[in-house]
């Protein structure tokens, strides 16, 4: 399967997770890694599977370096219901309220674009005593399951003809 | 062919990732004056916000290359000179960082007990505290100068429940010196209005939430005040409408101009009106500068190695990046980008000195050092971070 990764990060944490997720599952797969600030929206044209990795910056915002793809597809929405998503959402819950808010804004921009979220997004909390990265790379393995189930699923539907 | 790099800050181990990933076959060797990595992240953020320090298992990861290794508790211009260095390795890189905390000056204030933001952060975070400060073991009053996040922190570690910062892991010897005080006013003190602050909201609403202590502020110094930091300034006005109760306080004063400290007190102006603030201790907040290394130059105004878009002023093969090529910015994403920045031109340089001219064998120079440098495997072991 293919999927796009947009790495959306402000210290490389968000990164660094990312790539944790390829080394887990990437075997067989093409997921391609891209840092928010050098991607613009154009890319999700000919995306059909999109996993956001993105934390989240002072109060509640997007991290400066994928603020200026952020906003361009904010002001221009694309329509993007030939995509499916899903999010993993960097945070400290010493933020209170807007806890992983970075990850939790993209989940609605995209929503808003029409796209079809696979998963409930995770949440992962730097001031915890989890393993962040475990903790991603088993949400990912749901994640790739039902991104597959939804490949086939379409797959079956536009060549019924198929035995 | 190999590379040096001064310094295990955000500065060292950012630039380090860069390198190593582009360079996989090249040996990185990290250069670390104490003997534990990390920099500003082990010792300058308050050891309560673990989230910020979470960015070390980035580094950990970073650590793991085969390429990469870590030379700690060797001080680079005193257990090794640049010279050596550049002889050693095809590139040097300089990252050590902002870690001398700036003390505010003014007439009779060397009489006063005192110490930086810095220091204190570093003495919470389990580190040495400098030979030269003497704490007093009691006092009433304890006075931060300076208006950034680096006062916040020093207050709100002074002013923790002891259980607190057990949990958050500063040291017994530290919290008992802290509750044997009998401390029972901090007050931050700042030159700006409550509107050219450089404080965060998160961290100016953490003195909100203490059970000993509460925030205390003047209306007379939020009404009008005008300046960038309008976030700021509605949490400050927000303190200013709160009735005082039972608790200590942590009291702010702005527009301050300092004069003199004598016997205990600072005397300073606002807007022409004195003002006396009781000060057994000061804890210096205003900012950090570079420590100088030897044989390297050195702006002292400006608190950090001159240097030409990264290359070091009058060296040939050695950069400097982070906070020692320009203090300030406060931010480990800072010092991300800065890195970022810097290396498409180190892989450049290094394409093109890499293996010209008789080099020495850099493992030759390190059999040289003295015996107990830090290894990895060392961290690994000894660290508390890593033991887990």
């Amino acid at each position: 399967m293919e999927a796009l990764f947009l790495v959306v990060t402000m210290t490389g944490t968000s990164e660094m997770i990312a790539e944790d997720i390829v080394d887990a599952h990437g075997a067989g797969h093409e997921f391609t890694l891209r840092l928010a600030e050098h991607a613009q929206p154009s890319i999700l044209a000919q995306t059909r599977q999109l996993l956001v990795i993105s934390s989240t910056y002072g109060t509640g915002e997007v991290p400066t370096p994928g603020k200026a793809f952020f906003d361009a597809l904010s002001k221009s929405p694309m329509d993007l219901s030939h995509l499916r998503y899903g999010v993993i959402a960097l945070g400290d819950t010493i933020y209170g309220d807007t806890f992983a808010n970075g990850g939790r804004q993209w989940d609605t921009l995209l929503k808003e674009c029409g796209a079809q979220r696979l998963a409930e997004p995770l949440l992962l909390d730097a001031s915890g005593q989890d393993d962040m990265s475990g903790l991603a790379v088993e949400w990912a393995e749901r994640w790739l399951k039902l991104a597959l189930q939804a490949e086939g699923a379409e797959e079956n539907a536009s060549s019924p003809s198929k035995v | 062919m190999a590379i040096a790099i001064v310094g295990s800050g955000p500065a060292g181990f950012y630039t380090a990732d860069l390198l190593s990933r582009s360079l996989p076959r090249e040996p990185i060797h990290l250069f670390e004056r104490a003997a534990l990595p990390y920099g500003l992240v082990r010792y300058g953020v308050a050891p309560d916000h673990s989230g910020t320090k979470a960015v070390a298992r980035l580094f950990e990861r970073v650590m793991k290359r085969a390429n990469m290794s870590f030379l700690g508790n060797v001080e680079v211009g005193r257990d090794i000179c640049i010279d050596s260095l550049e002889e050693a390795y095809d590139l040097v890189v300089v990252a050590s960082g902002a870690g001398v905390g700036k003390q505010y000056e003014c007439p009779g204030i060397d009489q006063a007990p005192s110490i930086t933001g810095l220091e204190l952060s570093v003495w919470f975070n389990g580190g040495p505290l400098p030979g030269t400060r003497e704490l007093p073991a009691r006092l009433d009053s304890i006075c931060i100068i300076g208006n950034g996040n680096v006062a916040l922190d020093a207050a709100r570690l002074l002013a923790k429940p002891a259980s607190a910062l057990l949990a958050a892991g500063v040291p017994e010897s530290v919290i008992n010196w802290r509750e044997e005080l009998g401390l029972e006013e901090i007050h931050i003190c700042g030159r700006g209005s409550a509107a050219q602050t450089r404080f965060s909201v998160i961290e100016l609403e953490e003195l909100d939430e203490l059970p000993r202590f509460c925030p205390v502020v003047d209306a007379s110094d939020v009404e009008g005040a005008t300046g960038h930091n309008t976030e700021a300034l509605h949490v400050l006005q927000r303190y200013s409408r709160q009735a005082a109760d039972s608790r200590a306080a942590i009291r702010f004063h702005f527009e301050q101009e300092i004069q003199r400290y004598q016997s205990g007190e600072l005397q300073s102006m606002q807007q022409g009106r004195r003002r006396t603030i009781p000060a057994r201790l000061i804890v210096h907040a205003i900012g950090q500068r570079a420590a100088p290394i030897h044989g390297l130059p050195f702006d002292h105004d400006k608190g950090c190695i001159p240097n030409q878009s990264g290359l070091v002023e009058g060296r040939a093969r050695t950069y400097v990046v982070g906070w020692a090529a320009q203090p300030g910015g406060g931010q480990i994403a800072l010092s991300r980008s800065r890195a970022q920045s810097l290396a498409p031109r180190l892989l450049e340089e290094f394409e093109r000195t890499a293996g010209r001219g008789p080099r020495r064998d850099p493992e030759r120079l390190l059999a040289s050092l003295k015996r107990d440098v830090v290894s990895w495997q060392d961290v690994l072991q000894a660290d508390p971070w890593h033991i887990r």
